[in-house]
């Protein structure tokens, strides 16, 4: 999103690429997008993908770049055409977000091959493939469709103008006369596949850009675009088949279980491993500073050791924080003005304004006066509130865990404990390519890392430092992800692993995060307290203030994005406020609680959409108003939001309930514009404030064209359910500065039985891709705590919902 | 030594009595189908049939099998096993996929003993599967179509 805003996090390299070719020894091309400065820079890690070979047939599936090809261009490449195919290096990592296949349609459409027989390999990290919206090699904030819709099928277009040209040029007859269908190159006179003609097509230029542009296929004429295929890696996720980073086998490999500082920020100060060491299966014990880590032959082993191991910690600055002292810090932040992320008009003047007119109608009334002027005072009104937002742990049902291995640099000595690892094999002949395998000769990577990642590019630089290494000498190998919802854009794993596979040189280690680890040290949503005061002059909302105070996940990660207190991440919902307002005035207050915070699905668009979609409805019931027709007055330069809330109301059947309490069934709206995409969502409700049930959620949006609409749909589900982990129950609180929620019956994810119908409406605008991946989760929390009032009469004011007095059933 | 009889095999494996059956597939046997997602027995991801029975392997000591007859994913089969993976590959069930396995080790068992589920007996049989990404509407959907499909068949 806040490239959007022109910020990228990193290099602004991105918008002076374009396609380049490379010919393969295996006589076929690749094509990649080139960025400016020497080759050999960037040409590091041809990836065997070892990991990630599907245990079942190859195809479709993911497979290690090709053995053939010329090395030092395929890190760079987005496509390959040689004698075995396409294949797609997919820049992406796969979390479920449908990534592997909407951006395989993206290629198949213009390259015209069947998405199925597309082989999909797993990029490395390498400038080429940094998301162009975000600046790094991220997957991330719901962009990976919007940053590939343009390049990806430029790629594909230039390919398969290359492999016209070869074929044209093979019959002798004019590319006019030519067309490419099916993976294969049609002439009256005969039929090419792109394997034959993959060897000549690789001789020929580059398109131009703009011929590239020409040649890409209308919407009106797309035949994998908009289809209902089916996700390529969906029927090896049903058979468990799919290997994920936890997943991932190396010869030879260890386990190990860490013991990690309960209190978040401590350090071990001493510890004794005597019994430990004892224990059966236990080769090692490892101080890693922020825990205690035992390396054993089998996980099971390993983790039974750690309750052996007496360790003395340095719980460290966070030893006395509590839940109480976040908030507080968070009530101090907001004494503070902070940075200005939007204004229009004067809205303190506004606010005054109404506020004495409010005064002087009351003071009139008082009096009996009942004038003109009495009445146009009475008209105006100030209301004010304050909303909160707990803490919240990611949950990935992955739990985290990376596998690594640390090689010295003394080369003889490496190869020396390699071999002698070997001998130990039991003559297990493995036929293993640890050094890669098209270069036998060369030397492994001193540092090789297998990571359910979304952000490889940090994942490389922390594993270097943690090895002392240079990234350069990094090979990161991203699987299949168990759920990220941004858990896995942070890469404290992979220093622990790096640091725990330096004790035991040359042999690769997994470390393995038992639940409780991964509840108690994540990186957390944001704790937030947004404050917000509106006036309204008779139905109309003539001013709005709104202050978002919460600590920055920003700041410690891309900190060169925060600048003079704005950060980026903090404004979303409010900088991109789609609400005709005459007097704005949005800002956010960073304010640090002593806590690490993190990117969690859909970021502040949650925190701030729960403040202002609840806080306008609070404004249309003190106007007397319809919060569906309220809304729409304020949207007239809005017609995709306008058409979302239209479809949503409608389609659920919205009603506004006459007065609370009544026949036992209300409805709650929400609406805004998050990633691109134009999102309504109506919660409808039944029961009584000590039972409430959630009788059907029904969210309409616009992404604009859909890549793969099935999938869409999908995502949207998905997001509505992330929406209700922080609507319900689930919240992380601290005492003694240790997280109290452990596993899921202390941090509680819906089940199937909490989870009401999802009705999906997609709307098809036609316009260029907006984002889906968090769509779904911000307007869940609003659309219900709206629909509450409207049941109970109760206003709640904090999430999860729960702890303003209701209970879900 | 213990030897367990797993996907219609018998199996023998040198681990401590107190080592739970999940980490014996995973670590010593290679079936990495078969998930860790809690340690606890609350989130299904371990789900496997112990004598058809859904069971969460986390909590099941690889010492209390005897010879029970262990099903994981891989040794999945069946015509209702085919039903359910054909019903989700239908209805398009996955998208992370890390729950899946169990998933349809829980929804076969139930499709197993109960061959027409209502929404209430699925959301008890299948409650105890959590799915992080939320797919729980299509889980429904797949189980109520793969129920479809055998009813035609029978």
């Amino acid at each position: 999103v806040s490239g959007e805003r022109g910020r990228g996090a990193g290099s602004s390299v991105s918008r002076r690429r374009f396609l380049e070719v490379a010919a393969l020894s295996s006589g076929g091309f690749a094509l990649g997008l080139r960025i400016g400065g020497p080759r050999a820079a960037w040409a590091e890690a041809a990836a065997p993908a070892d990991g990630v070979q599907p245990a079942g047939p190859a195809e479709p599936g993911m497979a290690s770049a090709t053995a053939s090809v010329d090395t030092a261009f395929v890190p760079n490449t987005w496509v390959i055409v040689d004698a075995e195919g396409v294949q797609l290096v997919c820049p992406r990592n796969e979390m479920g977000q449908d990534v592997h296949t909407s951006l395989t349609m993206l290629l198949a459409e213009e390259l015209a091959v069947d998405p199925r027989k597309v082989v999909i390999t797993q990029a490395a990290v390498d400038p080429v493939y940094v998301n162009s919206l975000l600046g790094v090699q991220i997957t991330g904030a719901s962009t990976s469709v919007r940053d590939a819709w343009q390049p990806l099928r430029e790629a594909g277009a230039a390919a398969r103008l290359m492999l016209v040209a070869a074929a044209a040029e093979r019959w002798q007859v004019p590319v006019e006369d030519c067309r490419a269908e099916d993976g294969h190159v049609l002439h009256s006179g005969g039929k090419l596949a792109y394997v034959e003609l993959a060897a000549d097509a690789a001789r020929q230029p580059v398109p131009d850009r703009n011929s590239v542009r020409l040649a890409l296929t209308p919407q009106s004429a797309f035949r994998v675009i908009g289809t209902a295929l089916p996700r390529l890696d969906g029927a090896d996720k049903a058979r468990g088949r799919t290997v994920f980073g936890i997943d991932v086998v190396r010869p030879r490999m260890l386990y190990a279980a860490l013991a990690a500082c309960p209190v978040l920020g401590g350090k071990v100060v001493s510890f004794d491993a005597a019994t430990a060491l004892k224990r059966p299966g236990v080769t090692k014990v490892v101080n890693i500073d922020e825990g205690v880590a035992v390396i054993a032959h089998h996980w099971w082993q390993a983790r039974r050791a750690l309750a052996d191991i007496a360790i003395v910690w340095d719980e460290g600055p966070a030893a006395k924080l509590d839940t109480a002292a976040i908030f507080a810090a968070l009530e101090e932040g907001a004494q503070e003005s902070g940075a200005l992320v939007k204004r229009v008009g004067d809205a303190e003047a506004a606010l005054e304004s109404a506020e004495r007119a409010e005064q002087a109608a009351a003071e009139a009334q008082a009096a009996g006066k009942t004038g003109t002027l009495e009445k146009n005072h009475r008209r105006q009104r100030v209301v004010e509130a304050r909303y909160t937002s707990q803490l919240l742990a990611h949950a990935t049902l992955e739990p985290q865990n990376c596998l690594a291995v640390f090689r010295k640099q003394e080369k003889k000595e490496e190869e020396e404990e390699e071999e002698e690892g070997k001998k130990k094999e039991n003559g297990k002949k493995e036929k293993d390519a640890e050094s890669g395998p098209t270069v036998p000769q060369e030397a492994p990577p001193r540092v090789e890392v297998w990571v359910s990642t979304q952000y490889p590019q940090e994942a490389r630089d922390f594993a270097a430092k943690a090895a002392g290494v240079e990234p350069s000498e990094v090979r990161i190998y991203a699987q299949f992800i168990g759920g990220g919802f941004g858990r896995r854009l942070e890469s404290d794993f992979v220093t622990q692993a790096v640091r725990i596979a330096k004790a035991v040189p040359g042999k690769p280690v997994k470390l393995i995060w038992s639940r409780e680890d991964d509840t108690a040290h994540d990186f957390y949503r944001p704790p937030s307290l947004n404050l917000v005061r509106g006036a309204l002059d008779g139905d109309r909302v003539v001013a709005l203030t709104h202050k978002l105070v919460s600590p920055s996940v920003t700041a410690r990660m891309f900190p060169a994005l925060v600048e003079d207190g704005l950060e980026p991440f903090m404004s979303e919902g409010t900088a991109n406020l789609t609400y005709a307002i005459p007097n704005l005035e949005l800002r956010n207050v960073i304010r640090e609680v002593g806590l690490r915070v993190g990117y969690w699905r859909s970021v502040s668009h949650a925190l701030n959409a729960f403040a202002i979609e609840s806080f306008l409805d609070e404004l249309a019931h003190a106007a007397g108003r319809d919060p569906v027709a309220f809304r729409l007055a304020m949207l007239a330069e809005q017609p995709r939001l306008r058409t979302a809330i239209d479809r949503a109301s409608r389609d659920a059947g919205f009603v506004r309930a006459p007065s609370a309490p009544h026949n036992g069934r209300a409805f709650g709206i929400a609406a805004m514009e998050c990633y691109g995409t134009y999102v309504a969502l109506v919660a409808e409700v039944s029961g009584v404030a000590e039972a409430v049930k959630i009788e059907k959620l029904t969210i309409a949006a616009d992404c604009g064209i859909t890549i793969h609409p099935d999938q869409a749909v999908a995502q949207l589900e998905s997001g509505v359910v992330t929406g209700l982990i922080n609507t319900l129950r689930a919240k992380i609180t601290l005492a003694h500065g240790r997280v109290e929620q452990a596993n899921f019956d202390t941090f509680p994810i819906p089940s199937i039985r909490e989870v009401p119908p999802i009705e999906v409406i997609h709307i098809e605008s036609g316009a260029i891709p907006g984002g889906l991946g968090e769509v779904g989760t911000p307007l869940v929390a609003p659309a219900i705590a709206n629909a509450v009032f409207e049941l109970t009469g109760k206003r709640i004011r904090s999430l999860p919902l729960e702890d303003g007095g209701v209970r879900f059933v | 030594m213990t030897t367990l009889l797993l996907n219609g095999e018998s199996v023998t494996v040198d681990v401590s009595a107190d080592t739970p059956l999940l980490w014996v597939l995973r670590d010593h046997l290679g079936l990495s189908g078969t998930k860790f997602g809690c340690g606890a027995a609350l989130c299904g991801a371990c789900t496997v049939h112990v004598d058809g029975t859904p069971m969460r392997s986390c909590a099941l000591l690889v010492s209390q099998l005897g010879d029970r007859k262990i099903t994981t994913i891989e040794g999945l089969e069946g015509r209702v096993a085919s039903a359910v993976q054909d019903a989700w590959d239908a209805v398009q069930v996955p998208q992370c996929g890390y729950c899946q396995s169990g998933q349809v080790m829980s929804a076969t068992a139930l499709l197993t003993r109960n061959p027409s589920p209502s929404d209430a007996q699925i959301d008890e049989a299948m409650q105890g599967n959590l799915c992080r990404c939320g797919t729980y509407g299509r889980i429904r959907r797949a189980i109520h179509a793969a129920a479809g499909k055998l009813k035609a068949r029978s």
